[in-house]
Order: structure tokens, then sequence, then C-alpha cells
């Protein structure tokens, strides 16, 4: 199938919509390959192949939404599949505040999301990559224990409206995992780390594994700790996740829905002077970077919060539409489902502290070095385990933990935070500093 | 589609000397209703449709997968399955085998009283709106609701090399309603889910029974409730929760895949104690009507009812074909793989603790303080090292043989090894109430879980006071 067979599938589809009565409609039709090595115990598992493909079609009738999928892509099925996403938008109930879709705008391509050389990559150089990631953990302590797997796709992707919007994009991906742990006597240590690329070229396999394996070595020897109010220091993956998930409750359809804790914080300080954030999907090779949304809006660049400041909600167009603000053109979208809102690269503003001075300046505390603090998405509420936490004594990292949870709220939590680090993970388009939060109540089982 | 399935097959194994073939091709058919706020959100409806192959190879799995196949992309997926496993034959480190198992034809359908296609979409559309009015009309507080029906219509065909060839089809239906509740800046969220391998009677008990009205109560409940203590606590859970803490604490570490890969920390428990005496764990997939159930795994061995602990002792894991060749078990029918795009791992069923003796007011009654754990919300688990994790949307503090005051927002967790020794109680009651997604290896699954109320000496509550 081509890329001209992917437009006359998408254009049917629209057309036979419209014709059983939808008043807009639109599509988004994919085509992928993926191929995949796995690793077990240290050694090649299982290698696949998966073609997948599919389109998915949004009809609306006065406002009302009827949504059809299917992974048969004959005609046959296609016109079946658009005649009951229009049949079921005129089952739904009028919806005043859909006011369109988004009008179509061109703009230049974002480089850096398709890499011939994973187009046409063969499962022996996935292969070849895997033993590398392997051998790179066992180069740091040879009776590790690896899982994890090394894998690759290629994805073309057609989305049209019937206002115009006709956007065609290609992207290819590759990433490696590994998990590693390792036992001795009754103790076990587990760690992982993970890359992924749009290129072959900046895939760091090496990295991965020597950092998945020095994780493990250092998490072996855990104790129990007793219950207290303390420090924590989210190192650069879990701040990353950390704030994500205070993205997530910036989804402007949470928030116009009412479930969300930051709905009434729009243009208010919920953190420190020194918490800048921006979500940019223009960035060339970001791991989450595109061309356009998941309904063809082109990507921007924005900031979420400013000096502390919560500036602005993730919107789709329905929802800035409904609020009558820009769309900030966060609509994503596979074939299967509605167009959700999430973000895109997460760039938190590099703080002015050394990481080390972080460390050294915590009295009592733990650095969560994976997993981190997830809030409830709609009261902020925080009750979870650390996962992969070290204890801190007077500047001095001194042993993992375990049987450990944190409660708190994010707000709350947003505002204690006391120190952002100079350095920073880079993850393709991602930049995640090392987040430092006062006065967190840690329970302990000692 | 079953034919050319074996015909495939047939003349792929004609072709190929494999240690080991296996085709699936599964059609699910998804219809979704949802209505938010007063009005029909939407209606949608899906299509999965594929077929899977898999080929073992001197030892090597090859795995290929495509939507909507032609015939010859039923060989074709076969070949490149074969080619996948061919490409690292040569670098096995432990070579992969399948137990032999007698081979099995059959056609069969899970029963159900009420066939959803039966009933008019109208119908259910009416219904969905009714409740969801009843749910906004519960209070004024009450700022958002979400009701959501769907109905899942698997049927799946299984042909191996051992000259199995099994139809199976598998109705299940899910309702599910949300509602968030605010007031003077607390702002609150409360579920209420069913699920079965059933039909549309499911949907029809969930409103009898007002189950929608229980999210409302709780919902507003929960405005006016306290922050958890933090530290170790005794705590009594209640069916779901039981649910979640045996999938979590325990079932994943019985899941023979993370025994052969390192990762269960019960791994050298087998015929060990690993639970006080008080407990017994069992996961079946034959629970009438239960989430979880099935009749054939997706490697086309019947499911069962495996007794995973007996009085605190570790008796068995859940195996695949492979796993229980591994580890010189008999296959007990646990691999199950979510799509024809997904490989058929070891899962989980119906996952629970069997009933005791004692009374929810016994176990009560003897505790100074302690937390009452109602619902249950998620939970995850690291099992190489058994520490876990469960979420409760609901719970309350105990004070001097009395529940006192409703709890909001609470995590507990704990060491596999340590938690399940340390259960003093096992109530006499018994329900499966934990029905749910289960995600493993980029795979959901469904799962159902439960059991009687049980009482814990102690677990970590991770509060903020």
């Amino acid at each position: 199938m081509k890329e001209v067979d992917l437009f006359e599938l998408a254009k049917e589809a629209l057309d036979y919509a419209l014709k059983y009565g939808a008043e807009q409609v639109d599509v988004f039709i994919s085509r992928s390959h993926s191929m995949e090595v796995e690793i077990e115990k240290s050694g090649i598992k299982t290698c696949s192949i998966r073609h997948n493909h599919g389109i998915g079609i949004r009809a609306y009738y006065k406002g009302g939404l009827g949504f059809s999928t299917s992974q048969n892509l004959s005609l046959e099925s296609i016109r079946e599949a658009a005649k009951k996403a229009a049949k079921q938008a005129r089952n739904t109930e009028p919806d005043p505040d859909f006011v369109s879709l988004p009008e179509p705008k061109k703009v230049p391509p974002v480089s850096g999301l398709y890499d011939n050389n994973i187009a046409e990559i063969t499962i022996d150089k996935i292969i070849s990559l895997t033993k590398e990631l392997i051998s790179s953990c066992k180069e740091v302590y040879e009776k590790v224990i690896v899982n994890g797997e090394v894998s690759c796709s290629s994805r073309e992707y057609v989305i049209m409206n019937s206002l115009g919007v006709e956007v065609f994009e290609k992207k290819t991906g590759i990433s490696a995992y590994a998990f590693c742990i390792i036992k001795r006597d009754n103790d076990v240590g587990s760690y992982y780390d993970f890359d992924a690329s749009h290129t072959l070229k900046d895939l760091n396999v090496y990295e991965v594994g020597k950092n998945a394996c020095k994780g493990a070595l250092e998490f072996l020897g855990a104790k129990k700790i007793e219950t207290k109010t303390m420090d924590i220091i989210l190192y650069f993956l879990p701040a990353g996740s950390f704030i994500e998930a205070i993205m997530d409750a910036a989804n402007a359809e949470s928030v116009q829905r009412k479930r969300s804790y930051l709905m009434d914080k729009l243009n208010k300080q919920v953190g420190p002077e020194f918490l800048t954030v921006y979500d940019d999907g223009t960035i060339p090779g970001g791991l989450a970077s595109s061309t356009y949304d998941g309904e063809g809006v082109p990507k921007k660049r924005f900031v979420v919060i400013e000096k502390g400041v919560l500036k602005t909600y993730l919107h789709n167009s329905y929802t800035a539409n409904k609020a009558k603000v820009e769309n900030n053109a966060c609509a994503v979208r596979s074939y299967y489902s509605v167009p959700g809102i999430a973000p895109s690269n997460i760039q938190i503003t590099p703080g002015d502290w050394k990481f080390e001075e972080l460390l050294e300046e915590t009295e009592e505390g733990i650095l969560i070095k994976r997993g981190g603090i997830y809030p409830d998405p709609v009261t902020g509420s925080i009750s979870t385990s650390i996962d992969f936490g070290l204890k801190v004594e007077r500047g001095e990292i001194k042993y993992p933990v375990k049987g450990a949870l944190i409660g708190g709220n994010a707000l709350e939590m947003l505002k204690n935070i006391v120190g952002i680090s100079k350095e920073y993970r880079e993850m393709k388009g991602s930049i995640y500093p090392a987040i430092k939060i006062k006065n967190v109540k840690v329970s302990g089982s000692a | 589609m079953r034919d050319e399935l074996i015909n495939s097959l047939n003349s792929f194994l004609s072709k190929y000397k494999v240690d080991f073939a296996d085709l699936r091709h599964l059609r699910r058919v998804t219809f979704e209703i949802v209505v938010q706020d007063g009005r029909i959100y939407g209606v949608s409806s899906a299509e999965i449709y594929g077929v899977g192959a898999r080929v073992l190879l001197n030892g090597a799995w090859g795995f290929s997968a495509i939507n909507s196949p032609s015939k010859n992309d039923i060989m074709n997926v076969l070949e490149e399955a074969y080619h996948m496993a061919r490409s690292y034959q040569d670098f096995v480190t432990e070579k992969s085998y399948v137990a032999n198992v007698k081979p099995i034809e059959d056609t069969t359908s899970l029963p159900v009283k009420i066939n959803p296609l039966d009933v008019p979409i109208d119908e259910k559309i009416k219904k969905v709106v009714e409740i969801e009015r009843e749910m906004r009309k519960y209070d004024n507080r009450i700022k958002n609701t979400i009701v959501s029906y769907r109905e899942v219509i698997d049927e799946e065909t299984i042909a191996n090399s051992f000259g199995t060839n099994v139809k199976q089809k598998i109705i299940r239906t899910i309702v599910s309603v949300f509602v968030t509740a605010y007031e003077k800046g607390t702002i609150q969220r409360a579920y209420e889910r069913a699920g079965g391998t059933r039909g549309y009677e499911l949907f029809e008990e969930f409103v009898k029974n007002e189950r929608y009205i229980k999210a409302c109560e709780r919902a507003i409940k929960l405005l006016s409730a306290k922050e958890p203590p933090s530290g170790k606590y005794p705590v009594i859970l209640s069916p779901s929760v039981v649910g979640l803490l045996v999938h979590e604490a325990f079932g994943h570490n019985c899941e023979a895949d993370h025994v052969l890969s390192g990762e269960s920390i019960l791994e050298n428990k087998l015929g060990k104690r690993v639970a006080s005496e008080l407990v017994t764990i069992v996961d079946n997939s034959n629970v009438p009507g239960a989430f979880g159930s099935y009749k054939y795994d997706s490697e086309g061995v019947p499911g069962r009812r495996r007794v995973i602990v007996e009085k605190g002792i570790l008796k068995g894991f859940l195996h695949s074909l492979e796993t229980a060749a591994k580890l010189n078990a008999e296959p007990n029918g646990s691999a199950r793989a979510y799509t024809h795009l997904h490989k058929p791992i070891v899962r989980m069923s119906n996952t629970y603790i069997e009933p005791g003796d004692w009374s929810l007011e016994e176990m009560i009654e003897d505790l100074k303080i302690g937390v009452y754990c109602k619902e249950s919300s998620w939970g995850y688990v690291f099992t190489e090292r058994g520490q876990f994790t469960c979420n409760v949307d609901e719970a309350y503090l105990i004070e001097k043989g009395e529940i006192t005051q409703m709890l909001r927002n609470l995590s507990f967790g704990g060491l596999t090894l340590e938690t399940l020794l340390k259960v003093d109680a096992v109530g006499k009651d018994f329900r499966l109430a934990d029905p749910g997604m289960c995600g493993k290896s980029g795979q959901a699954m469904f799962v159902d879980g439960g059991g009687p109320h049980i009482r814990i000496k102690e677990v970590v509550i991770g509060g903020r006071v």
C-alpha cells in the first residue's frame, strides 16, 4: 500500500460518512511495521514482527459524536465503518459546545522524525544491538540477570477532515530497555534504564545497559526506615514524570468537566518562581514531536508554567473552541480511539543548584531514582510507594530503602519545591533536571 | 477462517521442519455508549481482527502478526515467524521447548443469559441516559458524571502443530460510572464498576442494585473524609481489596514466566511456607460469569482451578506450554494474549483467597486501632524484590473495636514474603469483586479477584498525618 492509497481510503471514508448524514467528519488511518527482539535472563528469547493497520472515523451531527474503528482496510469494510460512525452520530444528542473541527493550515515539516536506516533495518541489526545491550550490562557485573528488549517501528498515517485538512506523516522509532536484577544470598537489587530515538544513530544502547546494571548493584542491601517527615529529591526521570503528571491534570477537557485539581488555578501561582515548564512538540528529532497534532493542527511550543504561574491548559480543537482560546494542538491520536489530550516534549527549565549541592544540603531525605510520585489526576492526592529510593543523611547517600511510602498532595508538593538542578537528562526533546521537595511525609516499616 | 488456518498450518508444516507452531485468529467486536454531564457523549464501535503465528525452531521463538489477513497473509505470517526464529537460532543461550499436550478439537462459547446483540441500541442508550440523570440529581455538589456501557465479543480460533483446533466465543459486558464532587476547594472522585463474561443481564443487575448511586454516595462522603495516618497499622481488607492484594502481592510472582526470567521472589519457594496457615490462594478460570474466565487459554489448553497456596504453603505456579515443560509441571492453561498482535504470556484469571471462619465483626472488635480498606483502586508490584503497592478508594479508621472516621487517599505497601505471613484472620464471607484490566509486558488482560474479608497484623500506610 502506498501513500496515495492511504489518502484514497481516507477520502472514501470521509465521503461515505458525509453521504450517511454526518455534518463534519475526520479520519485517521495508519499503517505500521515493527520488529522486536526480547531478552530473557541475559539471552535472546523471541524475535517478533508485526504489521498493524487500521482506520478511525469521527462523525459529527449537530456536535454529537459517532466513532467507529476497524483494522480491515478493504473498501467495503471502510464504507461500513464510515456508515456506522455517521449513524452513531445521529444516535447521540446535539452538543452546543462543539463549534467545528479545525480548518487546514500548512506548515513546514518537523525534521528528524524519520530515518531510512530504521525503515529498512534488518532483524540481524536489531539482534546485534540487543547483544551489545546485554554485554554492556555484563561489562559492569558478569552475573547480572538482564531482561528487556530492543524494538523498532516504521509508521505512516493520514489525517483528513471534511474542512480540507489533509496531513501525511511518516515516522520511525527505535528503543532499548534493560531491566537488571542482581541476586546475592537472599538479597535482590534491581534497576532499569531505557533510550529511544527516531533515528538509529542517536540510540545509545551501551549507556542503557551500563546504567541499568550499575543501578541494580546500587540497590542491593535495602533497609527499612522509620516514619518521618523529610526532604525528597526526584532524580531526572522521576522529576520528569512528576511534572508530566501535573501536565495531565492541566488537560483542558478534565478542567472543563470539573475533574481536575488545577481547575481554578489558571494564572495563579502553583509553584516557586524558579519553576518554568514548556511543552514543545516542534523540536527536530524530539521523541514526542510531530508536524501536526492528532487533528491536523500544527504543533507549537508554549509555556505551561512560567515562574511558578500556571499559564495555560492543554487543548484540542473542541476544548479550545469551548474556552474561546487559541488551540495549542495537544490532540493525540491512534486509529482505535477518539483523540485524547496529552503533552509532548516537556522541558523543565534547569535551576541554579548543582546536583551535588542539592544532596549536600539535605540533612535527612530520600533520593528517588526511578518510578516516582504520581498524583491522582482528579484530586491531586499522592499516596505511593518509593520503589527505587536511596536514603540520604547529612548530605550523603547511605543505603537503598524498602517498604516505604510517600503521602501528600500535588499542589502542596509543587509549592514545596526548594531547588532544581543545573544538570539534567535530555530525552530527545524533553529536559528533566532533578527537583528537591521539602517536608514530605515518608511512611516506613522499621 | 478456521479451515484456512488449518490448511495454512498444514501446508507450512509440510514445507518446514519446526519444533512447534501455532496460529491464532481473533475477531473482537466492541460497542460502547458513553453519557457525560447530561448528554450522550459518544457512541462507538470497533473491530479488531487478525492473525498471529508462533514458530519454535531449534529452541528459538519467532512471532509474526497482521490485521485483516488475506489467505496469502496467513501463510506469510507463518513464514515470517519462521524467519524470525531462524535469525537468532545460532545465538540461543537457553533453548526453549514446549510441553507435549494431547490435541483438542472443540467449538465452544461461554453462556450468557441475554446476548447484548439481541437488545436494541436505543434501549441500551435509554438506560445509560437514565442512570446518568439520577447520578446528577443525587447531590448538587456532584460536578461531573460519566457512565460507560461496553460490550466486547471475542471469537478466538487456535490451531497448533499438535493438532489442537479450538474455537471459543466469549461475550463480556463492562459497566463503569465515574463521579466527581466538589465543595469549598475540595475535589473528590469515585468509581463503581462491574464486568463479567456475561451478557446484558450484568447491566440490568448493576442498574437494579443501584450500584451507580454507590459511587455518588462515596464521592460525597469523601469530601469530608480525613487524611490517613502514616506508618505501620493493622488492616482489615474487604473482598475487593483482597482481590487486589492477592493479585499484586502474590499472583504476579506465581506467573511461571517471571520464575524463568529470574523475576520472581518465589523462585525457590515451592513447598515452603509463604503465608499464614489461614491462607489458601486459588486462581480459577472456570468461575461462571467472572470477568477473568475462559474455557481455553490462547494456546488451546483448558483453563482450570489452580491452587497456588494451600494453608500457607506454596503449591504451584501458573503455566504456559513452555514454562510447564521447563519447570517440569503440568500445563494448566494460563497463557493468554490480549489480541492477535500479542504473544500468549502467563496471566492470572480470577484470583482469590478461600474463605475461613471469622466474621467481619469479630475482626473489628479485636482491634484497638487499625484501618478498614473497603474499595480497591489499583496496584502494582516489582516481583523480583516482591515489593507491592495497593491503592484504596475508600477506607475507615478503626478505634477501640469500632469503625469511626472515613479516610481518603490511601495506599498501603509491603513485601510479598512478609505480608501474607501476617494474616491473622480470614472471613467466612466470599465475593469476587475486583474486575479490571491487568497490564503486563505491554498487554492488557481481563482479570478478576476477591475472597472473604481478611485481617493483616501490619502493613505500611502512606498517609499525610
